[in-house]
């Protein structure tokens, strides 16, 4: 998700906040990325082939339509292929639909012909969007339990428990960090760091 | 909010607002039929990976010494009503040796969490002791009401070698009622409701341990 600037609208913003959900640890931000980045990818290829010949009420139905759809199947192919993962995070996926629904607000106003840049440009905001997750599952992850990457060993292609790391036992560990509300003030700081970072090379 | 005259007008000739209407279309009952299709593929290995996963859950609750029968198939199905948290048929896992009865999974809903009902799996030995508890869903709030989860504490294992008088009824709820039971800092809805329905699972179990494990098997 590119860091919205201070024109673009901020219900789009807030409309964005579900998928905090599943920035609560690193596992889980780093599983929903990927899964959105997949979806972002097969979704843009239908959906740019089409574009040019609806007016923007046809365009909106066709993105609802190949989103919602691409993120089915996806739901389908993790539950059959991905078992570990969807445990993790099966419930939060519907909340893709949302959020592609989202990214490609600004494909309903101007379409792109070329199937390959208009992937391209979801690639380029599904690893914004990715890196942003896993920055906000760290964060929260390593605030609220005291850890970083626990449960990594569940993800498919099964990288090893030692990169597992419990920094330190937190009984609760600072609880606000993990639920919903910490993910809204998590999102808040990074904006901030976002716009010192660009205010000070003006 | 009416359609602006000109998003009509700049689609173009009727033919081609026509073709792109019926593309639409046709892309829609696409869409609809390529999941439709990927769902009866994926049916079968779905229905496995979660046939595994209870499975696993069932064998990790009565320990190998105690059975030598088939947990997964050796099941029954009651309709308890009230005890056992619903009215749906609730399914009874039988484990025995060498053909005698030796422990039950039950599968009861704790129907009062916070965030609505709670799926649970009681195993008792034959006498009634508890051997373990699991919980297989549920929409508690994390960080709080999910203390129980094993990732987060210990707190299932409370519940191992309890009997319907060990502790004595009045005694079965959480500390701060009286009870014996820790409760996960801040929830007490929770473990209340976990409490309640593993105590009213062993209740049941007393009063129907010979239909359960008479009752033929129904896979």
């Amino acid at each position: 998700m590119p860091l919205p600037s201070p024109n673009r609208n901020a219900a789009t913003l807030l409309a964005l906040s579900p998928l905090l959900a599943v920035s609560d640890s690193v596992i889980n931000a780093l599983g929903f990325g990927l899964v959105a980045l997949l979806v972002t990818v097969v979704a843009s290829i239908p959906t740019s082939i089409n574009l040019n010949r609806y007016n923007e009420y046809g365009r909106i139905a066709v993105i609802v339509t190949t989103v919602a759809g691409v993120v089915t199947s996806a739901m389908l192919l993790a539950h059959a292929w991905f078992y570990e993962l969807y445990r993790a995070i099966g419930a939060y996926l519907p909340l893709l639909i949302g959020g592609g629904l989202l990214l490609s607000r600004g494909a309903v106003h101007a379409p792109h012909t070329n199937w390959l840049l208009f992937a391209l440009i979801g690639i380029r905001s599904g690893m914004w969007f990715v890196l942003s997750l896993l920055v906000l599952g760290a964060a929260r992850e390593l605030i609220g339990h005291g850890s970083l990457l626990v449960g990594v060993s569940g993800l498919p292609g099964a990288p090893p428990a030692w990169m597992e790391r419990t920094l330190f036992e937190a009984d609760y560990g600072f609880v606000l960090a993990i639920l919903p509300p910490g993910a809204f003030i998590a999102m808040g700081l990074l904006f901030a760091v976002r716009n010192w970072h660009r205010n000070k090379d003006t | 909010m009416g359609i602006r005259p000109d998003a009509l007008a700049s689609l173009g000739s009727r033919t081609s607002r026509l073709r792109a209407a019926a593309l639409l279309v046709a892309g829609v009952v696409g869409t609809v039929l390529v999941v439709a299709a990927l769902q009866r593929l994926t049916s079968e290995r779905i229905a496995h990976n979660e046939r595994l996963w209870l499975i696993s859950k069932l064998e990790s609750l009565v320990p190998s010494s105690l059975r030598d029968n088939d947990l997964y198939t050796d099941r029954t199905q009651v309709r308890p009503q009230d005890l056992l948290g619903t009215e749906a048929p609730v399914t009874i896992y039988r484990a025995r040796k060498n053909g005698i009865a030796a422990a039950a999974i039950l599968s009861p809903i704790a129907p009062d969490g916070y965030g609505g009902s709670i799926e649970l799996l009681v195993a008792v030995d034959y006498e009634g002791a508890v051997l373990g508890v699991q919980v297989l869903a549920h929409r508690e709030t994390p960080g709080i009401g999910d203390g129980f989860e094993p990732r987060r504490s210990n707190w299932l294992q409370s519940f191992k070698g309890r009997t319907l008088d060990n502790p004595e009824q009045a005694r079965w709820t959480i500390r701060k009622d009286g009870g014996n039971f820790d409760q996960f800092t801040g929830a007490s809805v929770t473990p209340r409701a976990i409490i309640k329905a593993v105590r009213r699972a062993l209740e049941y179990y007393r009063a129907n341990r010979e239909t359960i494990f008479n009752a033929a098997a129904q896979p």
